[in-house]
Parts: structure tokens; C-alpha cells; sequence
């Protein structure tokens, strides 16, 4: 089976080790999340604030941890591929089950509000009354419930991959239906019209430094800009008009430019939350986290722009 | 001393003993669970990188569920199938060696025939030049020596008798795994020994368009369902397969053996010395806050974790690659003392560096945490009273 | 945060403890009081001396001045901010600091050299102490004993070494409890010299002693009596 391969071994004993140190931090957090009171100053709160930095110290190495594992769940993917028949990349051993794409959604948003929360647990030691240690802590019980899901989604997944029926691969699961219509939103003009009119957008918000429409727009354009990336500039990277793939990036042939790819839409996107939390806040919004956003967006976009130019400037056509 | 990094540096030599057993007994559990890796990943590599060598199709007639000879007749048909471009009949068989009480493989070879390695192509191609010559790797020789006389090699022919071989040269494969015990001659000279006068112990196809295989192959056993087909990446598949299910179970195993690890380390690093603890309680005094505290015993834990990994990785590179590991591969490639030896190929790559590193130092850290924390949280005011 | 003068004789509070309390081991069968109501200011530049037999309270006195554990009721205000109360992040940075103590049995690391234990108490804030350290050591006379185990010092050159870390930080208030009480007559002139320099660049003292040398000492403005956890 293919839960007992050793990369998905590793994987799900890592991933339950994380989710133990999670449900150990969860009593205690909910008992902070109710009860702490930063002005008093009795023997029961002075517990509460040494069991608050256990919790806290478990999340961060929680986040810490699951951030290079994220980079080993796609490796673990792509080592599947050649086990599973059917699979030339990571893309159909995500297909391979009614799980997977669940699995994939929820462990992107788990890792987001994780740093979210680390961003809030720091704004928060800053400040000598600690206005967030109640409801961080208290919010904890919802990040604790995501990654309940997560590890059981995997562990469904996982177990549910066939090993005696080949599964579907990228060109199948991404490709456009040959002799159907293509659907509005499959349109190229439709899909760059959103890619670069939403950057635009953006730009103005960046340049505004407003704080509701940046993190509107930054967060819309990772949607946005991942879905360009797999229908228009992804086949210009493989420099075929029927690849389309999200995952062949990460391979040696070209040039691993997936990881680039998806480290600065995650950079830029993180950005965004970081705008929005600090908004909910209503705390000061530092520049940085505008510039990061908007610098890593505009990476992303000037590299995903290079493939079809230079498409088109080496062969005098578009594909 | 600028940093608290620095102080955790520090602390090593004064408070270092402990961290040495623990760290001596990661070292040991990383080694073995690595090198098992190690060697599961080089016969995977293997694997792969002879695939490149394998036929689309291989076909094996079965007789009562068991192997049987493919014939002629059998093999004609096949031909008419669209898409096939070459079936061809392959000799070979095991032959015993009773002196060495080891098997070897006998590979008969046609002239003017396809052959589906380049090294059977290699030697075909010189015998009509060559007398009855024969082509073995360099493991073999020293097993063959009881039965060569200068350079003319004696085979038992089954149902009596002699054939006698010239040794026209050897080979050193660059996968010893898979033709380690291969012994290359004339298809004639095969038969006579391995008793397989007329028909085939297997045939491969070589199928036109690569990316038909799957088609031509389910087309064949609609054809003679009789016949077992098994296509490339069939084969491939299930050696992966193989190694991936030995080497989790080894994983598996290993598992409660780290984690008994895991207990006996919580239970030292939650015993803090009076002096630790002194130590602890005059920072606290001076200034140092939980958080720096926890941040030092962390470190230490993480300094202790990374070097018995590295540690433990080196030791396994050079167990598996410089000693060709002793014992424990034959756990994963069947012990036999029938099958000559082979060494390891030599393939390391990030993904299981990154297995290995996530398999051993988060469950050291994550041992660590509750002791670093309650350590952490003693308090500074005894040091007055 | 507050920020509060109180004047005395027209000079400046740097500490100022406001009706403490202190039981220890408090819900339990045994909880004892080792402080009551305590009311206590020390202007900025003064010494004061806390006079009392062992188990007055005096030690605890000082542990509550130094924030190391919080008062069970009253308030504690250093240099015009409130100590008591604080989290711990904002406490110990005060106490880094405001707040220089000098421990009876010294509390060197004894297998940390002088240097290393000079540079204790910076290394939370990682800023650059070594010329502090260098004056220090010049001032007290160990430069050549910088690399020495601390352990292998003698008494005065520990004792020393101990006013060095409490001072290393530039802080505004040493607290000192039995400075003298490992110490000979000789030593503890010279500890006395020091305080007199300390106070003549502008530090507040605090001294928790029953030693009648510095209890006639003419440096202290003030004593203060301890007798089972109350202020005579």
C-alpha cells in the first residue's frame, strides 16, 4: 500500500508528531483564551502566561516545521509518480483520489494562518498589556481543527491512491477538451485581462497603501495568477500548446523555475494577510509588508510575462 | 561570549555530558535508518537506470500458473498484431555450479538477431568471427576457475556430457546488480546445456511508437490469454514497489525504536541538575527572560539533533558505499549465498537527504520542547532567599 | 504606563514601594507572610540601608524591588514606572536596565570565566558591551584575570567581579543584599569606597545588611528597620 512507502511514512509520522504537539497546546490554550487576564496579578495567571509560552512555542515550531515539510509533501508527490501508473508528475498522484485537491487546498490555508497567527502572537508580545493573547490563543482551537483535517485528509488520500489502476495525468486533468467549446474563463484574452488588469489594480493600492483594497486584490490575484499560470504561461514554459501542468515546473528539465514561481506568489500573497491582519488589528501597518507583497507579485509577473515574449521573439509566433 | 548563542555553545562543555549519550544514541538510530534508506535507494536507482535496457514487453508462457517454454507457433501471431515491431524468442536459464554452491545465469545469443541490450548486440555481433566464445562478468571468473583449463571454460550439459567454451572476454556492468551472474554464449551451446532444445524461456517485443506499449500489451493477452505480459514500466513498478514496502517496513520498525528514543530522551532532558537549575534561576535574576531561556535549550537540543544527523549520515554513506553494507542489504535484496555479490551503486539526492533529516531530528525536537519549556519557566526568585 | 514624582524634600523617587505585601506559598497549609505592608521611597543618589536579623524580610524586600517575584498586593515603582504588574518581557528588560544586584553568596558561574560572566547579563539585548566590560574590568583592577575561571578568584576579586555584573548595564539602582557578609574589614572599606563612588555618579543603593560596619557607615542617608516583615 501506499501509505507504508517511506516518504509517505515520513510524511504522515512528521505531520502526526505536529498534530500530538498541537493537541497537547490545545487545553492549555483554551483555558488562556478564556481565562487570562493581564492585570491581574494572582498566582493562577502567573500559570496561565508560563503555560502561554509553551502553546506559543509549540505553534512556532509547528509553522517552522511544516513550512520546509510543504517542499517534502511535493517531493513525496513527485517520487510517487513513478510508482503509480498513469502519473508523470505530482498532479496525478494529487487526482488519484476524490481527497486530494482538498488535501492540497487545506494544508496552502493552514500554512497562511499559521503565519498569520505568528504575525499576532508577535504584534501582541509587543505591547505591555497584551491585547491578543486572549483571542489568539482562543483562535487556536480553529487552526487546531484545520490541521485535524489536513492530516486525516492525507492519510485518506494516501491510502485511497490505486496501485493496479493507472491514474490521470497533467494533459488529461489540465488539458482543454478537444471539439468542446471553450469555456469563457478558458478564453486567453479573458485570463490575461484579469492577470494584468488585477496587478493594475493592485499597483494603485499599493501606491495608496490601502489596506482593504491591497489585501483584496493581492489575495484575489494569487487565485488568480495561479490559474494563469497553469492555462496561459504554463504551456509556454514547456513550449507546448497542450502541456498544461502545475507541477512539471518543479522538474530538473525546467529548470526547477516552479519553486521561484510559487515561493514569490506565496511571498506575495503572505504580504496581503499580513496587511489584512494588521488591519483587524488596527495596529500601524509597516511599509514592509506592502513592499514585500507587491515586489514579490511584480517578480512573479515579470517572470510568468518573459516566457511568452520570449516565445514569441524566438519564433515569430504565439503558441 | 557576545551571544546567547554563544552561552548554548558554552554550556555544551559544562553541562555536556548528558547531551552525549543521547546524542551518541541518535547518532546510531539515524546511521541504521539510513543506511537502510541508502540501500533501498541506490537498487531503486538501479532499477531505473537499467530500465533504459528493458524491453516494452516481456512474455512468459504459463503452464498450470507456473513458467512454462514459449514456442514458435506461439510467438508468430504476434507478429500480425498492429503496432508490434519485433518478437523475439530469448534462451536462458540457471545453471549450478556445485563446487561454488552458486546459480548463474546463461544467456544464449543469436548472430543477425536483435538482441535488447547492447551488450548481447555487442557479443553477437563477433560470433560468426569468434569459436563457440563466451562473455562473462568479472564476479564469475573466480567461480568458473574450478572448470577452465587456460582460456576453455567446461559446462555440465544437461542429460550428460560437456560443452566446452572459449573465454572470449569479460565484462565489469555497470549495474552489477542485474548481470552480476550472467554468462553470455552462442544460442546452440545455451540449449545443449540448459536442456532447452526447441522453444523459448521468454520473448521480448519491441513495440513501434513507445507510447503504445499499454495497448499492444492488453491487445497480446487478448490474443493468448495464456501468455503473462508484462510491460516495461510494469517491471519497473514493481521493483519499486518492492524496495519502497521492505524499506517502510524497516521504517515502520524503526519507528519504535525512536520513539522509545523519544521517551528516554524527555525523561533526561526533563532532569535538570541543582547546578543547571541554579544557573537557570541567577539568569532569570539578571535579566533573561523565559523566552531566552527556552530559545538556549532549544538551540542546544537542535545542536545536538543536527550533529548526531550529519554524524549518523556520514557513517552511513561510507557503511553503504564504502563497505557496500555488510548484513543489513540483504534485507533488501534477499540473502542468498547462491548469488554472487554485488556492489551498491553510489546516488544521494535531496529528496532523501530531506526524508532522512525528516524522519530522525523533528521527533528529537519535539521530545525537547516540554523539557526546554519547564526548564524555562523556573524561577529566579529562590537565588535571594 | 504611569509615570509618577513623588518629591520628598524637593528630589526624585527612584524607588518607591507602596504598601507591600508578600506571603509566600499562599492557598497552602504552608503560607507565611514575609512582608506587610511596606511603604518604602529611596531618592535618586541616595543609599538606604535595610536593617534587620535574618528573616526579617529584607532579602524579600530587595527580591521584590528587583521584580523578581510579584508583590501579593502593593505596587512597586522604579525611576517613575510601575515595576509590579508588568509582563515579563517588559520586566525583565527594566530590570536589565534599571536594575543592578549584588548577591549575598555573589552567584558567579563558577565555570564561566570573568569575562564570560561580565557578559551575562547583556547577551539578551546582543548590543555591544565589550568596552563597558573592558572599563570595567580596567576600573576594578582584574583586566589581567579577565580569562580566569571564576572559580578560582579569591573572595574580594569574586566579590568584585559580582559588583562588575551588577554594573555592567549602566543601571540607575543597585540593590545589594549582605554586600559584606563574605567579606574582612579590609574588604569591606574598599566595598564601601566603591558604593561612595557609585553614589557620587548619580546611582541609587539600596543595601539589605546587619553588618554594624556599613550600618555606621556616614555614605547611607537613611536606615530602615525590618522586624518580621514590617517597617519599624
Amino acid at each position: 500500500m501506499i501509505v507504508f512507502t517511506p516518504y509517505v511514512l515520513t510524511l504522515l509520522i512528521v505531520e502526526g508528531i505536529l498534530l500530538l504537539l498541537a493537541a497537547l497546546a490545545l487545553p492549555f490554550s483554551l483555558r488562556i483564551g478564556l481565562e487570562f487576564n493581564p492585570k491581574a496579578t494572582t498566582a493562577f495567571q502567573y500559570d496561565l502566561n508560563k503555560k502561554s509560552y509553551l502553546v506559543a512555542t509549540i505553534i512556532m515550531f509547528i509553522l517552522l516545521l511544516k513550512l520546509p515539510l510543504f517542499f517534502f509533501f511535493i517531493w513525496t508527490m513527485d517520487a510517487l509518480a513513478l510508482s503509480v501508473s498513469g502519473a508523470m508528475c505530482a498532479a496525478g498522484i494529487l487526482s488519484a483520489s476524490p481527497w486530494g485537491s482538498w488535501m492540497f487546498f487545506v494544508k496552502i490555508i493552514a500554512l497562511f494562518l499559521l503565519c498569520a497567527w505568528v504575525l499576532v502572537h508577535r504584534q501582541d508580545l509587543s505591547e505591555p498589556t497584551y491585547p491578543f493573547t486572549k483571542q489568539k490563543f482562543y483562535s487556536f482551537q480553529g487552526l487546531f481543527f484545520l490541521l485535524v483535517v489536513e492530516y486525516f485528509l492525507q492519510v485518506a488520500h494516501f491510502a485511497a491512491i490505486p496501485t493496479d489502476t493507472p491514474v490521470h495525468c497533467c494533459s488529461v486533468l489540465f488539458g482543454q477538451n478537444e471539439g468542446f467549446m471553450t469555456l469563457f474563463w478558458q478564453e486567453d484574452g479573458v485570463i490575461l485581462g484579469l492577470f494584468y488588469g488585477l496587478y493594475l489594480l493592485m499597483g494603485v493600492a499599493y501606491f495608496l497603501k490601502h489596506p482593504r483594497l491591497y489585501g483584496f486584490t493581492s489575495l484575489v490575484w494569487l487565485g488568480v495568477s495561479i490559474y494563469a499560470l497553469i492555462r496561459f504561461f504554463s504551456p509556454y514554459v514547456y513550449e507546448l500548446p497542450t502541456h498544461r501542468c502545475p507541477f512539471c515546473l518543479l522538474q530538473g528539465e525546467y529548470y526547477h523555475v516552479g519553486y521561484l514561481m510559487y515561493a514569490l506568489a506565496f511571498l506575495g500573497a503572505l504580504g496581503g494577510v499580513f496587511v489584512v491582519f494588521k488591519l483587524f488589528m488596527k495596529r500601524l501597518i509597516s511599509p514592509f509588508w506592502y513592499n514585500l507583497s507587491f515586489t514579490c507579485n511584480t517578480l512573479l509577473l515579470l517572470l510568468l510575462s518573459t516566457y511568452p515574449l520570449g516565445y514569441y521573439v524566438r519564433n515569430g509566433v504565439w503558441l | 561570549m557576545k551571544t546567547l548563542f554563544d552561552y548554548t555553545l558554552h554550556s555544551f562543555n559544562r553541562f555536556g555530558r548528558k547531551n552525549m549519550v543521547t546524542g551518541l544514541i541518535f547518532t546510531a538510530l539515524v546511521w541504521l535508518l539510513s543506511s537502510a534508506l541508502m540501500i533501498t535507494h541506490a537498487l531503486k536507482q538501479a532499477v531505473l537506470h537499467t530500465s533504459a535496457s528493458l524491453p516494452h514487453i516481456t512474455l512468459t508462457q504459463l503452464q498450470g500458473g507456473r513458467p512454462g517454454l514459449l514456442s514458435e507457433a506461439t510467438l508468430e501471431p504476434l507478429w500480425a498484431i498492429r503496432g508490434v515491431g519485433m518478437v523475439q524468442g530469448r534462451v536462458w536459464g540457471l545453471h549450478y555450479f556445485e563446487i561454488d554452491n552458486v546459480y548463474a545465469s546463461i544467456v544464449g545469443v543469436e548472430p543477425y538477431v536483435e538482441n535488447y541490450n547492447a551488450l548481447s548486440s555487442a557479443f553477437a555481433a563477433t560470433l560468426p568471427q569468434a569459436n563457440l566464445p563466451m562473455l562473462t562478468s568479472t564476479a564469475l571468473l573466480p567461480i568458473l576457475q574450478p572448470y577452465r583449463s587456460q582460456d576453455k571454460i567446461s559446462f555440465l550439459r544437461h542429460g550428460g556430457g560437456f560443452e566446452t567454451l572459449a573465454l572470449a572476454g569479460t565484462f565489469d556492468a555497470e549495474y552489477s546488480l542485474f548481470s552480476n551472474d550472467v554468462i553470455v554464449m552462442p544460442v546452440a551451446q545455451a540449449r545443449a546445456i540448459l536442456g532447452i532444445q526447441s522453444g523459448f524461456t521468454d520473448a521480448f517485443v519491441h513495440v513501434a511508437n513507445s507510447d503504445e506499449v499499454a495497448t499492444i500489451a492488453r491487445k497480446i493477452k487478448e490474443a493468448n490469454p495464456t501468455l503473462r505480459v508484462l510491460t516495461k514500466e510494469e517491471m519497473i513498478q514493481g521493483y519499486l514497489r518492492l524496495y519502497d514496502y521492505k524499506s517502510g517496513w524497516f521504517l515502520g520498525l524503526m519507528l519504535i525504536c525512536f520513539f522509545t528514543f523519544a521517551m528516554l530522551l524527555y525523561d533526561k532532558a526533563s532532569g535538570l541538575s541543582s547546578q543547571e537549575r541554579k544557573e537557570i534561576g541567577l539568569l532569570k535574576a539578571l535579566g533573561w527572560e523565559t523566552s531566552h531561556i527556552l530559545r538556549h535549550k532549544l538551540t542546544e537540543a537542535a545542536l545536538v539533533s543536527m550533529g548526531g544527523f550529519f554524524a549518523g549520515l556520514t557513517l552511513a554513506v561510507w557503511y553503504v558505499f564504502g563497505l557496500d553494507a555488510p548484513l543489513l542489504r540483504h534485507l533488501f535484496t534477499g540473502y542468498s549465498a547462491l548469488k554472487a555479490s554485488f556492489s551498491l551503486p553510489f546516488h544521494l539526492d535531496a529528496p532523501l537527504l530531506a526524508l532522512l533529516f525528516f524522519g530522525t531530528v523533528p521527533l528529537y525536537l519535539a521530545a525537547c520542547i516540554v523539557p526546554a519549556w519547564k526548564a524555562s519557566i523556573e524561577e529566579a526568585g529562590e537565588i535571594m532567599r | 504606563m504611569e509615570s509618577e514624582h513623588r518629591r520628598s524634600g524637593g528630589d526624585y523617587a527612584m524607588i518607591h514601594l507602596e504598601h507591600l505585601y508578600k506571603t509566600f506559598n499562599e492557598g497552602s497549609p504552608s503560607a507565611f507572610e514575609a512582608l506587610a505592608d511596606v511603604s518604602l521611597h529611596v531618592n535618586k543618589g541616595e543609599c538606604v540601608l535595610l536593617q534587620g536579623a535574618s528573616g526579617s524580610g529584607k532579602s524579600t524586600l530587595l527580591g521584590l524591588t528587583a521584580g523578581l517575584y510579584q508583590p501579593s498586593a502593593g505596587r512597586v515603582i522604579l525611576d517613575g514606572e510601575t515595576f509590579s504588574g508588568l509582563p515579563e518581557h517588559f520586566a525583565c528588560r527594566l530590570r536589565r536596565q534599571k536594575i543592578g544586584i549584588l548577591f549575598q553568596q555573589f552567584h558567579l558561574v563558577g565555570t564561566l570565566s570573568v569575562l564570560q560572566n561580565l557578559a551575562l547579563p547583556t547577551l539578551p539585548d546582543q548590543k555591544e558591551h565589550q568596552q563597558t566590560i573592558h572599563a570595567l574590568l580596567e576600573r576594578f583592577g582584574l583586566t589581567a584575570k579577565q580569562h580566569a575561571l571564576a572559580q578560582t578568584l579569591s573572595g574580594g576579586e569574586q566579590q568584585r567581579v559580582a559588583l562588575m555584573r551588577a554594573l555592567v548595564n549602566d543601571p540607575a539602582i543597585l540593590l545589594a543584599d549582605e554586600p559584606s557578609a563574605n567579606l574582612d574589614e579590609a574588604l569591606t572599606q574598599t566595598l564601601l569606597d566603591f558604593f561612595e563612588t557609585l553614589k557620587q555618579e548619580g546611582k541609587t543603593l539600596l543595601i539589605a545588611t546587619h553588618d554594624p560596619v556599613l550600618l555606621a557607615w556616614k555614605g547611607a542617608e537613611r536606615i530602615v528597620g525590618l522586624e518580621k516583615g514590617r517597617v519599624l
